[in-house]
């Protein structure tokens, strides 16, 4: 099975269950682990069904891995090495084939663990003693603490997270202004939702890494690998706690300001079997593409309702891929390239990794695609949770994606916190960078 | 299979969650708790706004009313070790924590329609003592009983503690209280019709040193003399119980057997549900705002919802009871302070007691969905009703939890939150009728402890409320601080 697009001279190998992954520079182990024609990784927590990656942004769990004795470790995040030693979690006597995937038979309406059994005399207990022996994901680590970490301690006029088009905007605008600032981003690049260039309309890839070469040039701070984990107010407030890949390191980082660009998630949307392996998230599959050179399929079937749909087919049908169709819940999407179907999903179907999707066709009928890989653009929801933190106040607007920042010309109703970009309601990536910029503009201006 | 799925890292689906909205639970913390929906590996970063889609469509909940749950720290999971690298200056008190509180006035939850006009017996505070009460009062047929909740049920520190339950206390009353609790732990399912889950996995108490050891060694003597099997361990023994631990510095063990932990959260919709049924009116996001007071008694009880008139009132508030007090003109000596918990990502089964090393406050236990469940005091916590969490109490607890078991260095922390003890000056509870105010019943003061004492303290609360003597309601009165007699617990953990 050939899921890489471009043949790579530099190889090295890692082991999966005691079966050799190749791998190349830049690979997650996800990547090579698709790459190799693997999709299931574990099985999952309760009903042990089978589960690949999803996501591909660290921001769900279907990916967990055990990796050098230690559990629990998102593939789609961790970078692919020599040498490492990846084992499957929670699967007897494997991923593939798990004896207690009989408890998703058992209990296909699902299970109700607060009354399940409930006090019915003997048959509680010996359930009670069953759940606690099949509870949990992995086994303990298999090594004591390593050593500490080393630890960073510093200060900053402004801290932004998230190096999207609102990062870099708004970033690039403080530091040309002479402005104190740290821009903060998780992936190894720059670029945000750029990464996975589907949007019709600039910015692009290229002006990202312009810009944070720029921002760099005045005299920016920029850390990458860096997941901010929280926003506390220990002694001051605004304390970031940011943890840091190559090297390994803790940064505590005290900022004047906050400006939050980190951007949304990409949502479950609910069908039947949506967390069967080879079904993903749009953005995070059009990413890996992009940076990994890997598409898991070769048939698929895209679901989205925005131009960002047509934009992955093309993707998709560039690396060699048949788009068998994109089914649009809106119905609004006009294509002469793809064959479009107004519908939305209803059931994926497949035992280990979806061979087929059901579509209910808003004119009615119902009508199965035969595929190997679906990928899901929902609409993404605000990533709310450290500017909820920070103090910043969170509506709720279905039309915006779901939860986000309500903030007016990028102020929060905390003090000192502001934000732009998608993390307010999600809108394009020129949006993004243009709300991104004019707060920098208006922060800069700001004597503090 | 054919499921659809919302929150895969703990395999909710669509169903689960109307199957929650349908046993009347409609706002996202309290579907939260039921389902456990984002409280898995992702915490609920890819599924909130897909569940508040649902609750929109399937409950006709109003955007309003969709307000998120709080997002607790970390955004990722992280290990131990890192936090555990973190300096902590032992000099300094533990700053504000995050998130800050959301405002509970005008609440977007608080239901339109006014509160009952009146009752037999207003319970303030629906936690788990006031919900026991309530529960208990319903069986001997008093059922004209509202209990007020200024949130969702779970809120206060009965759904924030750590769950254990123990009989190794060094006064009499409590080691009986604590026994009737797990007593009633154990057929707490049959009675309720909810799972909570009790598992005897027992306490184990390490002693760091020679003092720790003898009171391990009274209290034990107390307990065998009561009919609890507690025993004394050696260091050696107490790693045959737990193979894990790093027993260097610690001098003796002691270990209950019959202790054990267990979910708090269904202990209150059980006993909500069971109250409720037997005409109990459970008002959650109500606030009360004050008293009507006349001839020294309360005459009603005044709530951002309406006035309630009544002949007996029970402040079942806990960490906020002073604050209810003050309202009726009545001082307690109580004084809330903050206690940081966390709980990491769920691992296979291999720890079967709650380990608790005296003297420095660090607790932990597993939970029987596999996390690792713990929480560890600060000497310097400052009195407040402060609810957020702190980086140093993460640092603090990690460098205690490796030293006594180092193999969970890699082992992530999940999300850390924090509730408030309730600390009395004796860290005994207040209890029965107030001074000066004749039908104002005090159920607080229970110092961290309120959950494992509430089951019994709730059928013994509502036996003395319906007459039945009862020497703890008078031994435990707030009269006894101007009257100067005191019994201390001095075994308070955590």
């Amino acid at each position: 099975m050939n899921r890489r697009l471009a043949a790579q001279a530099e190889l090295f190998t890692f082991s999966y269950n005691g079966q050799p992954i190749t791998a190349v520079p830049g690979d997650t182990l996800a990547s090579a682990l698709l790459a190799n024609g693997v999709d299931i990784f574990s099985r999952s927590i309760k009903y042990h069904r089978p589960r690949g990656a999803w996501c591909l942004a660290g921001r769900c769990s279907h990916c967990l891995v055990r990796v050098d004795g230690v559990p629990d470790l998102q593939a789609c995040t961790t970078p692919a090495a020599a040498g490492l030693n990846v084992t499957a979690q929670n699967s007897y006597p494997s991923a593939k084939h798990d004896v207690l995937a009989a408890i998703d038979w058992m209990f296909p309406k699902g299970l109700d663990h607060h009354a399940m059994f409930a006090g019915v005399p003997v048959v509680e207990d010996a359930v009670a003693k069953v759940a606690r022996h099949i509870a949990g994901i992995g086994p303990l680590p298999d090594a004591a603490r390593g050593p500490d970490v080393p630890v960073e301690q510093r200060r900053t006029e402004f801290a932004v997270v998230g190096a999207g088009p609102a990062g870099l905007a708004c970033a690039l605008e403080l530091a040309k202004a002479g402005r104190k600032v740290e821009l903060v981003d998780e992936r190894p690049r720059v670029g945000g939702r750029l990464l996975s260039a589907l949007d019709e309309v600039p910015p692009d890839l290229a002006w990202a890494e312009q810009t944070a070469t720029e921002f760099t040039s005045a005299g920016g701070q920029l850390s990458l690998q860096s997941t901010v984990l929280a926003i506390y107010k220990d002694e001051q407030p605004r304390l970031l706690a940011i943890r840091q890949r190559g090297p390994d390191r803790l940064s505590l980082l005290t900022a004047q300001k906050l400006v939050f660009c980190n951007g949304a998630i990409e949502p479950l949307e609910p069908f039947e079997n949506n967390d069967l392996p080879g079904v993903y998230a749009g953005r995070g599959l059009a990413r890996m593409l992009k940076l990994q050179q890997v598409l898991p399929g070769q048939q698929a079937v895209i679901v989205g309702s925005t131009s960002e749909a047509l934009a992955l087919a093309r993707q998709f049908a560039a690396a060699g891929a048949e788009v068998a169709a994109i089914v649009d819940p809106s119905g609004a999407l006009r294509s002469t390239e793809f064959r479009l179907i107004a519908g939305k999903p209803s059931r994926a179907h497949g035992r280990s990794a979806v061979k087929a999707l059901d579509v209910l066709a808003q004119t009615g009928g119902e009508e199965r695609i035969g595929c190997d890989l679906v990928a899901v653009l929902g609409m993404p929801s605000a990533a709310i949770e450290l500017p909820r933190q920070a103090g910043a106040f969170i509506g709720y607007l279905r039309e915006a994606g779901g939860y986000r920042v309500e903030a007016v010309e990028g102020k929060t109703t905390a003090e000192g916190v502001f934000a732009a970009g998608d993390v307010t309601g999600v809108g394009s990536a020129a949006q993004a960078r243009q709300q991104g910029q004019a707060l920098g503009r208006a922060l800069a201006a700001l004597a503090f | 299979m054919g499921k659809s799925l919302v929150c895969t890292c703990e395999d909710v689906t669509v169903d689960d969650i109307q199957h929650a909205i349908d046993k009347g639970f409609k706002d996202v913390e309290s579907v939260k708790r039921y389902t456990g929906f984002g409280t898995g590996m992702c915490q609920g970063k890819s599924c909130q706004s897909a569940v508040a889609r649902l609750l929109e469509e399937k409950a006709q909940l109003k955007s309003e009313r969709l307000s998120p749950f709080t997002p607790r720290p970390p955004f990722q999971p992280t290990s131990l070790r890192t936090y555990a690298s973190i300096p902590v200056d032992p000099a300094t008190a533990p700053g504000p924590g995050v998130p800050p509180a959301l405002n509970l006035a005008n609440h977007p939850q608080m239901q339109a329609e006014p509160v009952p006009e009146k009752a037999e017996v207003v319970i303030i505070g629906g936690g788990i003592l006031g919900l026991a009460l309530a529960y208990n009062l319903s069986l001997r047929g008093v059922t004209d009983v509202v209990v007020l909740e200024q949130s969702y049920l779970c809120a206060g520190a009965s759904g924030r503690n750590g769950g254990g339950v123990r009989m190794q206390w060094s006064t009499r009353s409590n080691v009986e209280l604590a026994r009737r609790s797990i007593d009633i732990c154990k057929t707490f399912a049959r009675d309720l019709g909810i799972n909570v889950w009790f598992r005897a996995g027992g306490y184990l108490f390490l002693a760091p040193d020679a003092e720790h050891a003898r009171r391990l060694e009274r209290n034990a003597a107390l307990h065998n003399s009561l009919g609890v099997p507690t025993e004394i361990l050696s260091p050696d023994g107490a790693r045959g119980v737990v193979p894990e631990l790093d027993t260097k510095g610690i001098v003796a063990a002691a270990f209950n057997p019959q202790d054990g932990v267990l979910f708090p959260w269904p202990f209150l919709w059980g006993y909500a549900n069971g109250a409720s049924q037997r005409g109990v009116k459970i008002e959650t996001f109500t606030r009360v705002t004050g008293f009507e007071m006349a001839q020294g008694k309360i005459a009603a009880v005044k709530t951002d919802r309406g006035t309630i008139r009544c002949q007996r009132v029970v402040n079942a508030a806990g960490a906020w009871s002073p604050q209810v007090a003050k309202l009726a003109g009545v001082t307690l000596p109580n004084e809330p302070h903050r206690h940081e918990i966390l709980v990491t990502e769920p691992m296979k089964p291999f720890l079967g007691p709650l380990v608790s090393v005296l003297g420095s406050g660090l607790y932990f236990s597993q939970s029987n969905r596999g996390e690792i469940v713990g929480g560890m005091g600060d000497p310097n916590e400052p009195a407040g009703l402060e609810m957020g969490s702190t980086l140093r109490f993460l640092a603090r607890f990690s460098k205690a939890i490796l030293k006594a078991m180092p193999v969970l260095g890699e082992v992530k922390v999940l999300r850390q939150w924090a509730g408030c003890y309730d600390v009395t000056p004796d860290n005994q509870p207040i209890l029965g009728d107030t001074p000066g105010v004749s039908n104002f019943v005090q159920l607080n003061g229970f110092v961290g402890h309120g959950f494992m004492m509430g089951p019994a303290m709730g059928e013994r609360a509502a036996a003395w409320m319906c007459g039945q003597s009862d020497e703890m309601f008078s031994r435990f009165n707030l009269s006894r601080f101007a009257e100067g007699r005191s019994e201390r617990e001095d075994f308070i953990i955590g």
